[in-house]
């Protein structure tokens, strides 16, 4: 086992004691419901034992993992911790947003326990801001950095690009040893693999996309000499096909780049180059940046030593985690709540509902609020037919019920077996109605949607708040 | 009516040209001619195909990105001659978004490139600053007045079906027509062909270009019916009536997309 060599790592006393008060907090913080419960812990652990990141840090037989950038941190993270997970790899992260060292002690705390103070994960994965980066680096020796893109953030709570990048790069040349993996089409960025020795490029290579607008306050200029870049081509704000004519400082070649690329209203698929192999990337997830997220994801899990296949295999069933899928028990029948929001992943929840036993009737939730996608010419492309055969009643319902029941009409279901009720709630009671005491009632609803019959539940205390 | 009568579809590059569900349209015109009786045989044009147009009843060609616009273009434009001259005997198409643009004279490309049309309409298209994005209502009153035939028979009365067509748009690209009349309609809300909120899509005889999709046509069985109308002309030389059919659910998810894009202007409104 290459654990062994982990076994030497020797918590000090200090530390340990550091973890029992650092949990007693945590457990009185969850008790009280405050506020930060996840930096508390960490706070109070980082001051009774300053070195206490490094120690647990290091136990980790696979090490640790840093992801920075201003956008798509935690996209790319919970990415990566698919693709390691379905490896088999038990990984740590820091979850909530809390991403100040603290929050990477807290992680840490709730992991470890003091008869075995080494966190029980093979592998952290640390979402860090780019500002804490220069802390984070110096109390973590990282085998690998990630950095996804650097843009003006919008609460300007770190300064210009320059000033950011540079808070990042101090982070960087703190960790040699560290590979880094860089967006390629992202200038300030691709500036920090300059003079590393292990540096792996990801970056789209697709002559069809185009920035619609031009870039605003990202306006930039070359990150070496400070000249205006040209740009060859252009996908949003900054990034893309760059050089500097000045000084040379070009593009880096990636590794992992992207082709024919395929945007749907919540859909992205494309052609992935990882070397010399093609591989096809099908994504639910939506927006050229969830893009650059998914190769970011697998440019770095390949460095891990997970091949681009695998990773691209895992992704294609990645869904936002919120809300994914629900059980609820109203007036004696099981509510299952299913999000839809793109075509592919519908067509999965009606072969799945379809399948079971199926009930006497579903319930189909449409809403166009700009959550939803407002356009929702996306239902056409749904094969409802499934449905039609395995469900006597139909129940459509929210803000563009009338559209699904006109696609249900279209998809052969007779207009009689279907019941229009704009109103979620109604509807989901009409529903229940429908459906014997005992047997399962099946919901495929749109975000908003789902948000709304949520609340209704919480309110009838059927189901209870989100503990975000 | 005797099965024997029917009318042959061509759609045009469904492999290229299929954004937003637009081979939905396909499926509601053959549907609305099944459910009359009719028979419906529907060939599909690909790149590289020699199609025999002169066999055609109707023609539709859906939206694309550059992509499909650019893997296509040469091809149409190869058959743009015949089109424009069946389109002047009568012969009734559909031209979505993408596929409307092709149908006029020439698109310009946000990189300055130009890819022609087939200049069905006498107009052009440029690539726009911004997209223009959202649920669009046309007053179509004109087109329809224009078009009594679909009506003529007692149990479909004119009055019965609305004036407007619903859709989303979802494009960068402007068309300019060269005869501001030849609109579709009226924007009521949305922004149309030049983005300014002015006149929407463009009709020559019995061929109709629009950037609304959804699929535009089931939500607008009315201006599908306008088509099928057409395509019995021109396929029999005379007028054939069309049955009608029970659009209440059609017309139920129209008046929604009118309520919904109202609702999404006033939002907007009030946001500013
Ligand atoms: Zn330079």
């Amino acid at each position: 086992m290459s654990d062994e060599r982990y076994n030497d790592r020797v918590i000090s006393g200090r530390t340990w004691a550091a973890l029992a008060v650092a949990k007693q907090a945590a457990f009185w913080s969850r008790r009280l419901h405050r506020g930060g419960g996840e930096a508390l812990p960490g706070l109070i652990a980082e001051r009774l034992s300053p070195r206490i990141l490094t120690e647990l840090t290091e136990t980790l037989p696979q090490g640790t993992v840093i992801v920075t950038g201003t956008n798509g941190k935690t996209t790319t993270s919970l990415a990566m911790d698919l693709v390691l997970s379905a490896q088999g790899l038990r990984v740590l992260r820091n979850r909530g947003g809390s991403n100040l060292t603290r929050g990477l002690v807290s992680a840490l705390v709730q992991s470890s326990s003091l008869v075995n103070p080494r966190p029980r994960e093979d592998i952290a994965l640390f979402e860090v801001d780019e500002a804490t980066m220069p802390q984070a680096t110096a109390q973590v020796s990282p085998r690998l950095i990630l950095v996804t893109n650097v843009f003006q953030d919008q609460l300007d709570r770190f300064g210009d690009i320059n000033t950011t990048a540079s808070l990042i790069r101090r982070g960087i040349e703190q960790a040699p040893e560290a590979a880094l993996v860089l967006n390629a089409d992202d200038p300030v960025v691709a500036a920090l693999g300059r003079d590393r020795a292990r540096v792996i490029y990801y970056g789209l290579d697709d002559t069809s996309l185009h920035a619609r607008t031009e870039p605003s306050i990202d306006t930039i200029g070359c990150p070496l000499c400070h000249s205006p870049l040209h740009f060859e081509r252009r996908y949003f704000s900054h990034l893309g096909h760059f050089r500097c004519d000045r000084c040379g400082f070009t593009r880096p070649r990636p590794r992992i780049t992207a082709r024919n690329v395929r945007l749907g209203s919540a859909e992205i698929s494309a052609s992935v180059m990882a070397g010399d192999r093609i591989l096809p990337l099908v994504s639910g997830l939506s927006g050229l940046y969830n893009l650059y997220n998914l190769l970011a994801a697998v440019a770095a899990t390949e460095v891990l030593d997970v091949n681009p296949k695998s990773a691209l295999d895992t992704l294609t069933t990645m869904e936002p985690p919120f809300g994914r899928l629900e059980r609820f028990v109203l007036h004696g029948r099981t509510g299952i709540m299913h999000l839809v929001k793109n075509p592919t992943g519908f067509n999965q929840v009606i072969d799945n509902v379809s399948a079971w036993d199926a009930g006497p009737a579903a319930l189909l939730c449409l809403n166009d609020n700009p959550a939803d996608g407002t356009d929702v010419s996306w239902i056409w492309d749904v094969d409802f037919a499934p449905l039609a055969v395995s469900f006597h009643i139909l129940i459509v319902s929210g803000t563009r019920a009338a559209e699904l029941a006109l696609r249900l009409k279209y998809a052969g279901m007779p207009m009689e077996r279907v019941i229009v009720e704009p109103d979620l709630l109604t509807a989901l009671d009409s529903a229940v109605r429908l459906v014997e005491e005992s047997a399962v009632l099946n919901i495929l609803t749109t975000y908003t949607a789902m948000l709304e019959l949520r609340a209704g539940l919480v309110r009838r205390g059927v189901l209870q708040e989100y503990w975000r | 009516m005797t099965a024997s009568l029917g009318i042959h579809i061509f759609h045009l590059y469904p492999r290229h040209m299929n954004l937003h569900g637009d081979a939905g349209n396909v499926t509601v015109l053959a549907s609305r001619m099944h459910r009359r009786d009719f028979c419906v045989e529907v060939t599909q044009v690909d790149p590289g195909d020699h199609p025999d147009l002169s066999q055609a009843d109707l023609l539709f060609l859906g939206g694309g990105q550059d992509q499909g616009q650019r893997a296509i273009a040469a091809h149409l434009f190869q058959l743009g001659e015949q089109i424009r001259g069946l389109v002047a005997k009568g012969l009734p198409a559909l031209a979505v978004s993408g596929g409307f643009q092709l149908f006029t004279r020439s698109i310009r490309t946000m990189d300055g490139d130009e890819l022609p049309g087939i200049s069905v309409f006498d107009g052009y298209t440029v690539d726009g600053t911004k997209r223009c994005v959202g649920n669009v209502v046309v007053n179509a009153a004109v087109l329809f007045a224009a078009y009594p035939s679909q009506h003529a028979n007692p149990a479909a009365p004119l009055e019965s079906y609305p004036h407007t067509l619903v859709g989303f748009e979802n494009h960068s690209g402007l068309t300019y027509l060269q005869d501001e009349t030849s609109i579709l309609g009226p924007v009521i809300v949305g922004c149309g062909n030049k983005g300014d909120g002015s006149g929407e899509g463009a009709v020559v005889n019995n061929a109709i270009g629009t950037y609304l999709h959804g699929p535009v046509l089931p939500k607008n069985p009315h201006l599908a019916d306008l088509l099928l109308s057409a395509a019995l002309r021109h396929r029999y030389g005379s007028e054939i009536d069309l049955e009608p059919l029970d659009d209440t659910v059609e017309l139920r998810a129209h008046t929604v997309a009118i309520e919904r894009a109202q609702a999404a202007r006033t939002a907007r409104r009030l946001r500013r």
